[in-house]
């Protein structure tokens, strides 16, 4: 089995607060292999966008990576120095976040923006970077090229923005694409056209992607592989077919099953209590206080992740069979 | 102490040793700020007088002292009307809409484009020199920024889900607002008059150095500055230096309370 | 794009004509016979009076008075100085290269030293420079500018000996240069005259200095405050997740953005300035429009003081149309009103 492209290790960040340190990551892993597409699910708060923020390290004070790996193509990203990182990042490892309109500077043209990218990791300048920008346009499915690239984002809709934001995305030429909540914003239907293009993304170019998201449908429409997210850590990984076919973690289930369904009646209660505070976390397992397998153990011992079968690993003691 | 605090609390300061040195003059100052003793006249600062003294042998260091009165007082009572007549003003162009409404922000819009200092320069001038006449010329080229303050609060709140609730069970629109508006607006306008406080002082003081607002020999800094002005070129520097470093204190200590209260009032809380 | 400044410019008569009613009414509201107020009206007798009353228009009731004045407006007649018995518009075209030399010189030193102590600020938050930037910005606001003008005139004619006495725009061992534009300096590195040149700049230096510490300090704090937005902001953090240099990051994304309410606090600034020169032109005596001014409010001359009001407003509200027209170039999101 060859080397994932992306693997991260008992990655820990703390953020430094005027009431004391918050553990937001308590140790997360995550595999990403080439292209493949990953999605990261969990609920707000949970530590998702901070993982990301902190695997490409644009984590602002007072939030500071403590501990764990991140390699990436073999390099270890956690040490490198900075004018090495921002080799990486574009180049390596490509973002693109929830708003696109406000991730575009508004007073300068989509083609002048993509002009800097081009001129920084292609060396491109000019009618080239003119004709690559074009075709990065077509790539992305984006109608009328051309005045596109003449455009400033408040002329654009959310769709093309985001659009406009993938094919900068992809000027810097990324083995990884990690999307940040990408398609939130934007209209359901949007949504979907978006997804679909990403998928054809990998497919034409292997790029890998890993999407992070509340949206179980995401998950479900685009994903390969899911890690499941609660309070810092990952709790659950597993091909996508099987975790939504046969949930392992008690949280995922819950997840799953409060999903509203047309025409069945609401699963049962909502899941009870609330997300932990990162500063105030309980013992143990971080998901004992509102589990209903819990036992005292769970107080206890703080979970490692067990592997039930071939790539799947769950993070709890007593998980559904 | 982050230093937006460290600078805030200085702001605070200030602000109070300004308010006490105006409350406390007669009693602080060692001598009546119109005693004048032209045997003693321009002497360097010593501990006798430790501001020195002016061309008349006053002492500056009472005169100082009694300048924080007068132009804290010129400085709140040009706020203070500046704050209910632009009050006023912007709560009805905000409640009567229309006509109204266009009328009395075109009127805004002619104040504010006349650059700030020289329309007080022109009212002062019209009214002629007096302490009144100069805390009106002050208080109306302020009125604008109250107006539109007003104005756009109660065109926020009319329509808040809150007061067309109150209307919709029988409350009159005018008292919903008033019981309703105030405590909502009170925190945009303190910051606004703390801050103003600040430009009023230097206002007063230049238009009373050219001989607009209280005249010599009345204690008020911007006149002492003006009585200072020969003095420079033959090195009695002290006539004019001490005076202006009052107001600098007053205005730094205003902005900085100012800047202060933006940022803890400011929900964001950044 | 043309609707856009079409649209301004049709508001600006409305705004000018307020403003030439405040003016006039200000003058007319003045207690008392105006011709007291002349030169020698001890002298006078009252039918004399009422002749001067005549030619003045005095006699007439407020709105005729005002229609004359607006035609007289309309010709760039702005009335006759009680003072100098000039027109008034000759008087402030005579006086106005030297306030624009001023003003020139303090805006260009404030914009030199405001700009980069601000971006330096933003972008390198906490440091030194920040605090020395934020304490000079804090200093600027709250010094009263003929108090600062006074403060350089001891320590730099008085102490140092540097500067020439405060008595004008050159020293009187030098002659004026060939007038070309009215500006000393200009007409002096046109004249070729090196010595002329360097005492206009020395007798410029002080005054420019006090207006433009003045102007510098609400610029620097624009500056830091737009910058730490750019910085902080979405477009900011994509354009560093894609792997931009910090140098590409600050100069092509964040400075662009923070242009636009630099440009408008600029306009602001030069408004303070009108007044501005006021203060200083009486403390240093230039003999410029603020001079002008100083003279005609200590003489009660009205017409100047009316004269001045209206070019001080006309330019201020000239600049901000300006301004608005230049963020139609500079703001994309602008033309799309």
């Amino acid at each position: 089995m060859t080397t994932p492209l992306l693997q991260v290790r008992a990655l820990t960040v703390e953020f430094g607060t005027p009431r004391g340190v918050a553990r937001v990551l308590t140790g997360v892993d995550l595999d990403v292999d080439r292209g493949e597409v990953v999605g990261l699910v969990g609920e707000s708060g949970c530590g998702k966008s901070v993982t990301a923020l902190a695997i490409l390290r644009l984590l602002r004070p007072p939030g500071r990576i403590t501990g764990g790996s991140v390699a990436f193509d073999g390099r270890e990203l956690t040490t490198l120095p900075e004018s090495e990182m921002r080799r990486v990042r574009g180049r390596g490892i490509a973002m693109i976040f929830q708003a696109p309109r406000e991730s575009l500077n508004p007073v300068l043209s989509v083609g002048a923006q993509l002009g800097l990218l081009l001129a920084r990791h292609d060396g491109l300048g000019g009618r080239a970077a003119t004709r690559r920008a074009l075709q990065l346009c077509e790539m992305v499915e984006l109608p009328d090229p051309e005045r596109v690239l003449r455009a400033y984002p408040h002329e654009l809709s959310g769709g093309m923005c985001q659009r406009a934001m993938i094919a900068l995305a992809l000027a810097c030429r990324p083995a990884l694409l990690v999307a940040d909540e990408a398609t939130t914003a934007l209209d359901v239907t949007v949504q979907l056209q978006i997804l679909l293009l990403l998928r054809r993304l990998r497919d034409s170019l292997g790029l890998a992607l890993l999407l992070i998201t509340h949206n179980l449908g995401v998950v479900a429409e685009a994903c390969r592989r899911v890690a499941v997210m609660y309070a810092g850590e990952i709790v659950e990984t597993a091909p996508a077919d099987e975790l939504f076919a046969a949930p392992r973690h008690p949280y995922t289930r819950r997840l799953l099953a409060a999903r509203p369904r047309i025409g069945a009646a609401p699963a049962g209660d909502p899941i009870p209590g609330s997300v932990p505070d990162p500063l105030n976390r309980p013992t143990g397992c971080a998901f004992h206080p509102r589990c209903h397998r819990a036992q005292s153990r769970c107080a206890e011992q703080h979970p490692e992740p067990a592997v039930p079968s071939a790539g799947r690993a769950v993070r709890c003691h007593y998980p559904e069979p | 102490m982050r230093t937006a605090d460290a600078a805030t609390s200085a702001g605070l300061a200030m602000t109070l040793v300004l308010v006490l040195v105006a409350l406390l003059a007669p009693w602080l100052a060692p001598y009546d700020p119109y005693a004048t003793d032209p045997g003693r006249a321009l002497r360097p600062p010593s501990a006798a007088h430790p501001f020195g003294t002016g061309v008349f042998g006053e002492d500056l260091f009472s005169r100082v002292l009694w300048g924080a009165r007068l132009d804290l007082l010129i400085a709140a009572g040009a706020v203070g009307i500046a704050l209910v007549l632009g009050g006023a003003l912007g709560a009805v162009a905000g409640f009567a809409g229309g006509l109204a409404d266009e009328a009395l922000m075109r009127a805004m819009d002619v104040l504010q484009a006349f650059p700030n200092f020289i329309l007080a320069l022109g009212i002062a001038a019209a009214l002629g020199p007096s302490l009144p006449n100069l805390v009106v010329a002050i208080a109306l080229t302020n009125v604008p920024v109250y107006a539109r303050l007003m104005r756009s609060q109660v065109l926020t709140q009319r329509v808040a889900p809150y007061a067309l609730a109150a209307v919709g069970v029988g409350n009159p629109m005018v008292r919903v607002l008033f019981v309703h508006l105030l405590p909502n607006t009170w925190s945009p306008i303190l910051v606004q008059a703390t801050l103003q406080s600040g430009w009023a002082i230097l206002q007063a003081a230049g238009l009373s150095f050219i001989g607009l607002g209280v005249r010599v020999p009345t204690p008020e800094w911007g006149v002492m500055i003006g009585m200072g002005v020969q003095q420079v070129t033959a090195g009695q520097w002290w006539v004019a230096f001490f005076p202006g470093l009052a107001i600098m204190w007053a205005v730094i200590g205003l902005n900085l309370l100012g800047d202060g209260l933006q940022d803890w009032l400011d929900p964001k809380r950044r | 794009m043309t609707g856009f400044a079409l649209r301004r410019l049709l508001v600006l008569p409305v705004v000018l004509l307020g403003v030439s009613v405040v003016t006039f009414a200000l003058t007319r509201i003045i207690p008392g016979d105006p011709t007291d107020r002349l030169v020698g009206s001890a002298f006078l007798t009252e039918e004399r009076r009422a002749e001067i009353r005549r030619e003045y228009g005095l006699d007439r009731p407020y709105p005729a008075q005002f229609a004359a004045y607006l035609a007289g407006l309309g010709r760039g007649d702005l009335g006759t100085s009680f003072l100098t018995s000039r027109p008034v518009a000759a008087d402030l075209r005579q006086r106005f290269p030297a306030t624009l030399e001023l003003t020139a010189a303090a805006m260009v030193f404030a914009v030199v030293v405001a700009i980069p102590l601000g971006v330096g600020s933003a972008v390198w938050k906490g440091s030194w420079l920040d605090h020395l930037g934020r304490v000079l910005a804090v200093l600027g606001v709250s010094m009263p500018v003929f108090w600062s003008g006074l403060l350089l005139l001891y320590l730099f004619f008085f102490w140092w000996q540097w500067a020439p006495p405060p008595i004008g725009r050159l020293e009187p061992a030098l002659l004026t240069p060939p007038v070309v534009t009215g500006l000393l300096t200009v007409d002096a590195v046109l004249a070729g005259d090196g010595a002329v040149l360097w005492g206009a700049l020395r007798s410029l230096a002080l005054p420019a200095l006090a207006l433009g510490l003045a102007a510098m300090a609400p610029l620097a704090r624009m500056a830091r405050a737009a910058m730490l937005e750019a910085l902080g902001s979405e477009y900011v953090r994509a354009a560093r997740a894609f792997g931009l240099p910090e140098r590409t990051v600050v100069v092509r994304h964040a400075l662009r953005t923070s242009l636009l309410p630099v440009v408008t606090m600029i306009a602001v600034v030069f408004g303070y300035q009108l007044g501005g020169v006021v203060l200083v032109e009486a403390v240093f005596a230039w003999p410029g429009l603020g001079q002008y001014a100083y003279n005609a409010v200590a003489n009660a001359d009205y017409p100047a003081v009316q004269g001045f009001i209206l070019y001080a407003t006309t330019m201020y509200v000239g600049l901000f149309l300006a301004v608005d027209l230049l963020y139609a170039v500079l703001d994309p999101r602008a033309r799309a009103t």
